[in-house]
């Protein structure tokens, strides 16, 4: 069966982004396929802890992430660096991570069978 | 090869809708055959059968109509990526009572198992845009 690694670039609640790479995420694992999730840049603002959206008008979507889980999505992965250069840790995240080092994500690429970018 | 295509952005508002429709051309040219077009986000859009593009400019909307019926690619969107941006067939304007249906019969609307299938019986899997 071949894997799926979904990948999240973009801050939260701008755009559907989010949304639909949740979906996706969900979707896929649900087919059985080993599926990972990525944050790459602003993308880790996805999982960050005490988000409230209410003002935004939005869906708060940081809640879904915790139930991956249940989901069997127990691969999640943080480029090192992009905590680093917005100040925050792990500690700042709202779910369980890998941290990943920069030369090291090409090599995560390489992992999964099927990459799909949000 | 058998390609599948991810088409995440909406015609005209980015290159990359062209640039899929583009890519599918060259392939089916070079012999390789498309498995299935996943539309999604704003891609939905392009299923849209009421959109109008003026004469002197590239009608997006039925250059993807053409390639489905000329080749016979099937060209799917995402049932809840369509629900929000307004894109329904006959099936789902009669659920949620809507007077008007708008998807092009080249489309296929359906959901995002879709996607998953098209990665996992494809050779390559591609996104457009993001």
């Amino acid at each position: 069966m071949r894997s799926t690694l979904i990948i999240n670039q973009k801050a939260p609640h701008a755009g559907m982004g989010t949304r639909e790479a949740l979906d996706a995420a969900l979707a896929t694992a649900a087919f059985g396929v080993k599926t990972g999730v990525l944050f790459l840049d602003d993308g880790i603002f996805q999982i960050i802890k005490n988000q409230n959206t209410d003002p935004a008008g939005q869906k708060n979507t940081a809640a879904i992430f915790k139930s991956f889980a249940l989901y069997d999505i127990d691969h999640i992965f943080v480029r090192a660096k992009d905590l680093a250069l917005r100040g925050l840790t792990e500690e700042d995240l709202s779910v369980e991570v890998q941290l990943v080092e920069d030369d090291a994500v090409s090599d995560l690429f390489c992992q999964f069978d099927n990459l799909l970018t949000f | 090869m058998i390609f599948s295509l991810h088409v995440i952005d909406g015609p005209y508002s980015k290159q990359s809708n062209l640039s899929a429709l583009r890519f599918c051309e060259a392939a089916l040219i070079k012999g390789h055959r498309i498995k299935r077009v996943f539309f999604s986000g704003d891609g939905v859009l392009s299923g849209s059968d009421l959109a109008v593009t003026p004469q002197d400019e590239v009608d997006l909307y039925k250059a993807w109509q053409s390639v489905a019926t000329d080749h016979q690619i099937e060209l799917v969107v995402c049932v809840s990526a369509c629900l929000r941006r307004g894109v329904l067939n006959v099936t789902e304007a009669e659920r949620y009572e809507k007077q008007n249906h708008n998807l092009s019969d080249a489309f296929v609307l359906s959901g995002l198992g879709q996607l998953v299938e098209a990665g996992l019986e494809s050779d390559r899997l591609i996104t457009f845009g993001g």
